[in-house]
């Protein structure tokens, strides 16, 4: 434990001694494999996000002349009832929710790490006030307590973000304050203590790093959760109104469009949310198997 | 049994299979034989399905899907009624079917020469559905009751009303206001005994066709006749109401479970076995209001009212003349919708000198030229550094009013006009509705619309027009004392010839563009009768003459 957990300066001494010379050209290591997915998985999500904000508007607008085209060459998702192509609005949408998502989960995470550490070092009544809080985040139904807040705010974007944004810190909480808790106990932090360097100098050089994993694995868990669930909230109305195609209006409307035979209408979009929640969620456990000091060496 | 069965079947020492094994078998057998045999004959499904042949057609329930239910009930002292349907209660006038007033409850009227005294004379066949009678002192009491519920109905220009005999009524208004006839047929009577407002709204008792059985809210509505009804009886002995969701609706048409449906345009076109489509004429009107003064800021609020663009006359008309309608209702409506020009269109009060042709599009170009909007390099048009360019406002609540606008968007493009639809909520709308267009939907039986929309500040003016000839004419036809006066000058206030809000050399603060057909799928055989040109509002107004549908 006395190696800093994100270098990345580890490498593999009994692959290099072992192997012969064509494995020691060809083979890539776990570790470089995973590094490899991770910048893969970043480039894919950065594309989505990056195409949907730069495309022009007539892109996912109506073009009269194709409505209810199967999907084809020109029009890989197909398009809708009104002639709007399917794979731009996917993209729109996509990274509408994407957007909304990262900027959800930044503030919840936020909320997470102080709240999980102000609990863990202060202790007492704090600690159990943020318990509290916690447990009565967590006994709400999740999706009901988003859909009061949204439709307190106003729905539209301000509210979709405030809802999702203020609504997933509870678990995360939990987790930093437990792992606080135990480096506390640690004993190079008791040796840290003894030696008198200062709490800010120990949460600075030992405790900070040793979160700081957890945080960015626990960040990225709440992407897709937060995707999900502004999806869920446009879904049901409560959420972005339809001159935002945001993926939850997309499936919506869709929804309407299924006993018509339209089926790519819901199908597409639907594949690709749950193509990029997946891209997410991998994302963020190969970060964990990198993070995480113990997972190579065993 | 099953557990018996096992014990004897599976049992070690059981040697043969028992008899009882035996008959289950046969009866299993016998069983699937008969559930095959009923899938072979499509007419001995449920009891409420639609059949399509022979004389069970003649069935005398039926099942009717017409939207959702009138969350606050059935009370018309309330606003029930309001568009024309009440099915429970009648009024003291009604709309025939060319939109003219006729008796209903009354037998003949009279007006003051000052036109605020209205004596209506009942008739003396009229019951309420529990057998009891309908008197005068049910009419004021009515009326007075209505007036001081201070609900979506307006009856602030009544003064008194007062039942002189048993038969006869006397309203007596605070101002000659000549729409209060069709306010009389907008008001359905309840019983002064036993009227009680909490429990009314549930349990309606009235003098109209029908009387309410029994409502499960969120589920169904189950009517029937009201025997005591001095009109056109009813060939239905039941008809079930169902509150559905509008795909529930649909898959039960296909499965032939109820008899009329209404559908939404998008679906109009689905082919459902044994059901054909009908559309009905419509004033449910949609139409933009178009801001005519010059962009500033509303002295009392602080608010944005006025556009920079839409203040010039010359781009209102143009874009009137230039966009295709048709075209709107082909790519927005799924080709389910009327052209419209005024909000009045086919009602009595309208004036047919304000249609025009449409489409024009060479001529709407020549018309901004000549105002100085001149094409830029990205064929968006600028005047004095002005550009051609304006956000317009769809409630966000209505998918079906967002694509109009876009589809309107796309036909202002062709006349080089940027349009931007944002859908924002009602709150939004009137917030900043003085400044950006709404796009709007009316269509009621009361000419009073007219004078909301053009009224130098009233309550739908979100155009800020001001036109004193056209206010001298809507108050003229609001105090005139004979109908066919007071709808000459309603003509005359949508257009007079030379000045007026509508027609393609008007001032233009609105800009009309569709009604809205209604369509229903209706079960093959079943006459719904002649339909009047519906109001505002698709499904309900179909019900306006139920007791005249039938069989054929």
């Amino acid at each position: 434990m006395t190696e800093r957990p994100n270098s990345f300066a580890l490498d593999n001494r009994a692959e290099l001694h072992g192997a012969d010379t064509y494995t020691r050209v060809f083979a890539i290591n776990k570790r470089t494999r995973t590094l490899i997915l991770l910048a893969f998985f970043c480039f894919l999500i950065a594309a989505v996000m990056i195409a949907g904000f730069v495309m022009d508007p007539q892109a996912y607008g109506p073009n009269y002349d194709l409505k209810r085209q199967m999907p084809s060459l020109n029009h890989l998702f197909g398009t809708d009832y009104l002639g709007r192509d399917m794979l731009a609005r996917t993209i729109k949408g996509l990274s509408l929710s994407m957007t909304i998502g990262l900027v959800a989960s930044l503030v919840s995470a936020g909320i997470a790490v102080v709240l999980g550490i102000a609990s863990a070092t202060l202790g007492g009544i704090t600690d159990r006030f943020v318990n509290w809080a916690v447990d009565l985040a967590m006994g709400i139904p999740h999706l009901v307590l988003m859909i009061l807040i949204s439709f307190m705010m106003g729905r539209g974007l301000t509210g979709v973000v405030v809802a999702v944004a203020i609504t997933h810190w509870p678990s995360l909480t939990r987790v930093i304050r437990a792992e606080v808790l135990q480096l506390r106990g640690e004993p190079y932090v008791k040796v840290a203590q003894a030696l008198g360097h200062g709490s800010l100098w120990i949460g600075a050089r030992h405790i900070l790093p040793h979160v700081l994993p957890q945080f960015l694995v626990g960040l990225i868990l709440l992407f897709p959760h937060a995707i999900l669930h502004e999806a869920a909230l446009t879904f049901l109305g409560f959420g972005l109104p339809f001159d935002q195609p945001a993926i939850g209006s997309i499936l919506s409307e869709a929804m309407k469009h299924l006993s018509t035979g339209m089926w790519w209408l819901a199908f597409f979009p639907g594949l690709s949310l749950l193509i990029v929640v997946l891209l997410f969620k991998a994302l963020g456990e190969n970060l964990a198997l990198l993070t995480n000091p113990h997972s190579f060496h065993t | 049994m099953r557990e018996r069965h096992r014990k004897e079947g599976y049992h070690p020492r059981t040697l043969a299979v028992g008899w009882r094994q035996i008959a289950a078998w046969l009866l299993a057998t016998v069983l699937v034989f008969l559930l095959a045999g009923c899938d072979q004959n499509p007419n001995s499904t449920t009891p409420n399905s639609r059949v399509s042949n022979g004389e069970q057609t003649k069935k005398e329930t039926i099942s009717v899907y017409v939207g959702d239910e009138p969350e606050a009930g059935f009370d018309p002292t309330t606003g029930w009624g309001m568009s024309g349907y009440m099915l429970f209660q009648s009024g003291l006038l009604k709309f025939d079917k060319q939109l003219q007033l006729e008796n209903d409850l009354a037998t003949a009227y009279q007006i003051s020469a000052d036109g605020l005294t209205y004596t209506f004379t009942v008739r003396e066949d009229a019951r309420f559905s529990d057998g009891s009678p309908l008197t005068a002192e049910d009419v004021a009491f009515t009326y007075e009751t209505a007036k001081n519920s201070a609900s979506d109905l307006d009856l602030t220009m009544l003064e008194a009303a007062q039942a002189s005999d048993s038969q006869t009524v006397v309203l007596t208004l605070n101002k000659p206001l000549s729409t209060f006839l069709s306010t009389a047929a907008q008001v359905g009577i309840v019983p002064k005994a036993s009227y009680d407002p909490l429990t009314y709204p549930e349990n309606p008792l009235g003098s109209g066709p029908y009387q309410l059985v029994q409502w499960d809210r969120g589920q169904q509505a189950i009517i029937k006749p009201n025997e005591h009804y001095y009109g056109t009886p009813s060939f239905f002995k039941q008809i079930t109401l169902v509150f559905l969701d509008e795909k529930t609706a649909l898959a039960n048409a296909q499965s032939g479970a109820l008899d009329v449906v209404m559908v939404q345009p998008e679906y109009a076109k689905e082919p459902v076995a044994n059901m054909h489509l009908e559309t009905f004429d419509t004033v449910d009107n949609r139409g933009f209001s178009l801001p005519v003064i010059p962009p500033d800021s509303n002295a009392a609020t602080g608010a944005q009212v006025g556009n920079a663009l839409l203040s010039d006359v010359a781009v209102r008309q143009a874009l009137k003349i230039g966009i295709n309608r048709q075209t709107i209702i082909d790519n927005a409506l799924n080709g389910i919708g009327t052209p419209a020009f005024t909000s009045v269109d086919q009602l009595a009060w309208y004036n047919p000198q304000t249609v025009y042709a449409d489409g024009r599009i060479d001529e709407a170009r020549h018309l901004l030229d000549a105002a100085g909007w001149l094409e830029g390099p990205d064929g968006i048009r600028v005047k004095d550094g002005v550009s051609a360019q304006t956000n317009v406002f769809a409630p966000a609540s209505d998918l079906q009013r967002y694509n109009i606008a876009v589809a309107f968007a796309a036909e202002a493009k062709n006349l080089g006009i940027d349009i931007k639809v944002e859908a924002k909520s009602w709150d939004e709308c009137y917030a900043q509705g003085y400044a950006t267009p709404i796009l709007w939907g009316f269509g009621d039986y009361n000419p009073i619309n007219l004078r909301s929309l053009y009224y130098t500040g009233a309550t739908y003016n979100f155009a800020s027009y001001t036109n004193k000839i056209v206010d001298t004419y809507i108050n003229a036809a609001l105090q005139s004392v004979s109908q066919q006066e007071a709808l000459e000058n309603w003509k005359r206030a949508q257009w007079d010839g030379t000045t007026g809000p509508e027609s393609e050399k008007g001032d233009s603060p609105f800009i009309w563009l569709v009604n809205i057909d209604h369509c229903y799928l209706v079960a093959d055989g079943l006459n719904l009768g002649e339909q009047p040109v519906h109001p505002h509002g698709h499904g309900w107004p179909v019900l306006n003459n139920l007791n005249e549908w039938v069989w054929e």
